[in-house]
């Protein structure tokens, strides 16, 4: 398979001010029963576009758009972002539901996702 | 790192954002290791983590601490990027041992903030009396040239009380052990001997 962008995430020091905007704004719908109590969204666009979901950040961080790509091994992936001059801002984790997370910071000052669902290829 | 630098780090971060990724990543470890070391609840989710009843669910762990599901994500990001939790799935495992010992290294201004936030957590607890075992604190006169003896009888007697719970192989609880030691005038000793 290819590296799809399979969701993106806010973000944000103000998680819930943003989540009630882009509710109001596009009528997104927000969910938080999970593990991680993770604000996930839906746009609610009969199957186009992306999921998303929306994270909070430290009061002194910076707000950010951050995209997740799904990737067959989080660990190859990484091994390999780190050869092209990346470095790694969260080691790959397992969630709650399962599926494997890193955060990793490219040569340009941009953050994104490797990711692989728990049901990766099935 | 050495300590003495983070606080300088962390205002050199602010000021240089993410367009030096390589600046950016080493001042973002001190900083996470700055809120790492001044809040508590950092080091009482990698003690969460050690209780057989313990949930990897981030509303469970803010319930049982008394903070925002937020605080925790927050707290868990820096962790995993610290390197001193690792999640794997419904298990969060503390991967800090021998990493984070006494604070004694670090800046005075995180350690103030550190204490500050303790002593509003103690405060907070001296109205429930059931779950308090021991509250005591004794106003002492000192030769300050006994501080440096004083401080490793008080550093040995905290190993000797970890030694005597880490015997236990199951926990139902978390606590604290806080033990302050500090002077309550502003008396410079060296100019009131006359040496200074």
């Amino acid at each position: 398979m290819g590296n799809p962008v399979t969701n993106w995430q806010i973000i944000c020091q103000d998680p819930d001010g943003a989540a009630g905007f882009y509710q109001e704004l596009f009528g997104w719908s927000v969910d938080t029963a999970n593990g991680l109590n993770y604000r996930t969204i839906a746009t609610n666009s009969d199957g186009e576009g992306i999921p998303g979901g929306i994270w909070p950040s430290p009061p002194n961080g910076h707000n950010l758009v951050q995209l997740m790509i799904e990737v067959d091994d989080v660990d190859k992936s990484l091994e390999k972002a780190t050869e092209l001059g990346a470095s790694i801002v969260m080691p790959k984790q397992i969630l709650p539901d399962g599926d494997e997370m890193a955060i990793i910071h490219d040569a340009f000052g941009i953050t994104f996702s490797l990711w692989r669902k728990s049901d990766h290829g099935e | 790192m050495d300590p003495d630098e983070v606080e300088s780090y962390v205002d050199l971060n602010r000021r240089w954002p993410a367009t030096h990724p390589g600046l950016s990543e080493a001042t973002q470890l001190t900083e996470d290791a700055a809120e790492m070391i001044a809040e508590w609840y950092y080091y009482a989710i990698l003690e969460l983590t050690r209780l057989d009843n313990f949930r990897a669910d981030s509303s469970w762990v803010a319930r049982v601490l008394g903070i925002s599901t937020d605080e925790v994500n927050i707290a868990l990001v820096r962790l995993c990027h610290l390197g001193l939790l690792v999640m794997e799935g419904d298990r969060w495992i503390d991967s800090s041992e021998g990493l984070i010992g006494s604070i004694g290294d670090f800046t005075q201004e995180t350690i103030h903030r550190l204490w500050s936030r303790v002593r509003e957590l103690a405060l907070s607890s001296v109205h429930d009396h059931a779950r308090i075992n021991e509250h005591s604190s004794t106003t002492l006169a000192v030769n300050s040239n006994r501080l440096p003896e004083i401080s490793e009888k008080i550093a040995r007697f905290r190993g000797e009380v970890l030694e005597l719970l880490q015997q236990d192989d199951e926990h139902d609880d978390v606590y604290r052990l806080e033990i302050s030691l500090f002077p309550l005038t502003r008396i410079q000793p060296n100019m009131e001997n006359g040496d200074g």
